[in-house]
């Protein structure tokens, strides 16, 4: 797991709400990205972009999964993540981002367990997705697992929400 | 005489001499016959193909029919039975029995086993024993369908795939055949024999070359440095782009190709504040393309290189003309499909790029001059290696241990940079493959693609082409190229003039780019699906479809026109 940004101490930082906005960074994303840094904003809150490198999909593929591919897929997690930090910071906001690997519903979990989170804004799948990513089969199932066993407020974020943000 | 004519004339006397030294099928009969010595009976067995028959088991039976001497046939169908000269009474029966095949007896009369008497040999003339359609026949059918069919849905692993029908063969052939012989298919020595080891050896080196060319950076430098040359303007980026990615999939597997190259790719698309897909399927088609033009390119040239004996300095002089013109169309396809996305996007931020120049540094600059010597080395040997009988396989292999010993990289690491479940995935297709060629299913098939085109040449390549494209969108394309092999050999011999390889290269250039027709054509078509949807840009089938498939139409229709116009 990795963590860029974030100067203050870790005290400074727990008076502050922690919000994790876990996002891919294609147009999907989008909404939930701004519902993240409006919330960050209202609540004056820490904000932390999330990217997990899923290399799941390459065992099906003719070819092992090789650290430099690995790594490529990190950086390109990272840079994904820098465009998010660069657009909330022209919303006024300071954010950091973390890239992590591995199963995307595992990693969420682990992640929201081991930073004390309070929020953890989520895009709903959309129809082209992979929605069986999750262990619980959908985001929506996947928030209210995470809700009830992790004490965090979980907001998804649907296609829907496009038109009014 | 010019040189030209000269060199001609050498041609033609050293052909004239090689067909003059290749023995008939009956010569060879009797060489084996006299080979053995003594009271001898000889003979060829052959398929409705006219291909040898091994292992097909011969014995002699004496009057009370008990078997006084056997043997099996050899690869080339020969045979040879020395008959103990105290079982030579008046009469002798030669029985044939192969699974598959219906058995043959041949009476020997009494003038035939005088002359074995007097120490002589008899040499039966050249048969061609009939198919049988046995429930082992039906079996290996349905489990090469059945393969074909769990690697185009994707719910098991292609090499679990492969495996469970190797599998299904052998409970066939060992637990079905005990309650019924009629299930068998193949024994455990005889499914050895349909392993093309020259081909899992060249994949293995091959890997150990890329796994350490991939970890130089160069790949994402190549691809920021295609960036800064077309200083952002897209419509140029992606021309670029096309030809590095056509360039490296020559060279190096096409799956690895785009993994290295999407990541750098989707940074670059999200810098310029476009969809990345406009630049990743240039990118792929073009890597599904440009792997046609050398023998290590793709896995179905490998197959059909090792199969067919293809050199390659002959895939690259046949291939690279019809892969540069389809390339060239797939450049002006590409800059009218995606016009639009091209138009929209905007120029990169100082901080983006800087970021972009940081992710794409080339890390072992070193290890990638050395990669670099030894490439060239290898492309030399690959090239010029036919001509001392040295197979690729063993030229990547020897520059696989180059590179390991100059640059000296955790050897473990390389090893396990090795895909070994790829190379099992190879070995259980083969013995699928191997499955429905025992049984006579490909003999079949080839037989009903004989009858389609006839004596018709041009119709052939036309076919072999296009059934291979589709087929390669619809299936996987290497287990389709595995079993096109033997056919496309037993067109290769009876179609007048089809005799300099024409046809394997019309089904290398069917079988490759025939994937870009679909999202399940190539496996570099899905990971790089998988990479993009991971960052928020999935791809559906239909939409890769709508895109892929009239590319595939114009890259098989430059390719069919190359093919023609070579040949």
């Amino acid at each position: 797991m990795e963590n860029e940004g974030g100067a203050e101490s870790s005290s400074e930082r727990r008076e502050r709400q922690q919000i994790v906005c876990a996002a891919r960074g294609g147009k999907g994303s989008r909404p939930a990205v701004n519902r993240a840094i409006r919330l960050a904003k209202e609540r004056d809150a820490d904000l932390t972009f999330l990217f997990i490198a899923d290399t799941e999909f390459l065992s099906h593929a003719l070819v092992g999964p090789p650290s430099v591919i690995r790594e490529q897929l990190r950086d390109m997690g990272e840079f994904i993540m820098a465009t998010l930090q660069a657009k909330a910071a022209e919303a006024g906001v300071m954010a950091d981002y973390a890239v992590c690997e591995g199963e995307v519903g595992e990693q969420i979990r682990e992640y929201v367990q081991e930073n004390d989170v309070d929020v953890l804004v989520m895009g709903q799948a959309t129809e082209e997705d992979d929605a069986s990513r999750f262990d619980s089969g959908t985001v929506s199932n996947f928030a209210a697992v995470l809700e009830h066993g992790e004490e965090v407020e979980v907001v998804t974020v649907g296609q829907d929400d496009v038109l009014m943000e | 005489m010019t040189p030209r004519r000269l060199g001609g004339v050498l041609i033609c006397l050293a052909i004239g001499l090689y067909f003059a030294i290749l023995p008939s099928h009956a010569e060879e009969a009797g060489n084996a016959a006299r080979e053995v010595g003594g009271p001898t009976i000889s003979g060829i067995l052959v398929d409705p193909q006219d291909q040898p028959v091994q292992d097909a088991s011969v014995r002699v039976l004496a009057e009370d029919q008990e078997p006084v001497a056997e043997t099996e046939t050899q690869s080339n169908g020969s045979f040879a039975v020395v008959v103990p000269a105290d079982t030579l009474h008046a009469s002798l029966t030669v029985d044939i029995q192969r699974p598959h095949f219906h058995s043959m007896r041949y009476e020997l009369g009494a003038d035939e086993v005088d002359t074995l008497r007097t120490g002589g040999a008899f040499t039966l003339p050249v048969h061609a024993l009939e198919r049988r359609i046995t429930l082992g026949f039906w079996i290996a059918a349905i489990t090469f369908i059945g393969m074909l069919a769990l690697i185009a849905v994707d719910t098991f692993h292609n090499t679990l795939a492969a495996l469970v029908g190797a599998a299904a063969l052998f409970i066939s052939s060992y637990l079905g055949a005990a309650v019924d012989s009629d299930f068998f298919i193949f024994d455990f020595e005889r499914s050895l024999h349909y392993i093309d080891w020259e081909v899992i050896f060249l994949i293995m080196g091959m890997m150990i070359v890329i796994a350490v060319v991939e970890g130089s950076g160069i790949f994402q430098w190549l691809a920021y440095f295609a960036y800064r040359i077309s200083r952002g303007r897209p419509w140029l980026l992606v021309i670029v782009l096309m030809v590095i990615t056509a360039v490296a999939s020559a060279f190096l597997d096409n799956v690895t190709t785009m993994l290295l190259m999407t990541p750098i790719t989707v940074q670059i698309a999200l810098a310029l504040e476009m969809n990345p897909w406009p630049l990743l399927m240039p990118e792929v088609v073009a890597s599904n393309v440009g792997g046609i033009a050398t023998l290590v390119g793709t896995p179905t040239n490998i197959l059909i290189g090792s199969f067919a004996g293809i050199s390659f300095a002959s895939f690259l002089i046949n291939l690279t003309p019809g892969v540069l013109m389809a390339l060239a169309a797939l450049a002006i396809y590409v800059q009218i499909i995606y016009r639009r996305s091209y138009r929209h996007a905007t120029a990169a931020s100082p901080e983006l790029e800087e970021r972009l120049r940081k992710n794409a540094q080339i890390t072992e600059p070193e290890d990638l001059k050395r990669a670099g010597w030894v490439g060239l080395g290898m492309l030399i040997l690959f090239l010029f290696g036919d001509s001392i009988h040295l197979v690729p396989a063993v030229t990547a292999l020897l520059g696989a241990t180059a590179l390991l010993v100059w640059i000296q990289p955790d050897v473990e690491e390389m090893i396990e940079a090795v895909d070994w479940t790829t190379l099992v995935f190879f070995m259980c297709l083969f013995m699928v493959v191997g499955g429905i060629q025992e049984v006579g299913l490909i003999g079949y098939v080839a037989e009903l693609i004989g009858r389609i085109v006839g004596t018709n040449l041009t119709l052939a390549m036309v076919l072999i082409t296009w059934l291979g494209a589709i087929m390669s969108m619809l299936v996987a394309n290497i287990p389709f190229t595995a079993a096109m092999l033997p056919v496309v050999a037993f067109l290769s011999n009876r179609i007048p003039g089809a005799e300099g390889n024409m046809l394997f290269f019309a089904l290398s250039v069917g079988a490759a780019m025939g994937g870009n027709g679909s999202l399940i054509g190539a496996s570099a078509n899905m990971v790089t699906a998988g990479i993009a949807e991971r960052v928020g840009y999935p791809i559906t089938y239909v939409d890769f479809l709508k895109q892929g498939f009239p590319a595939m139409i114009v890259t098989v229709t430059v390719g069919t026109l190359w093919l023609l116009f070579r040949f």
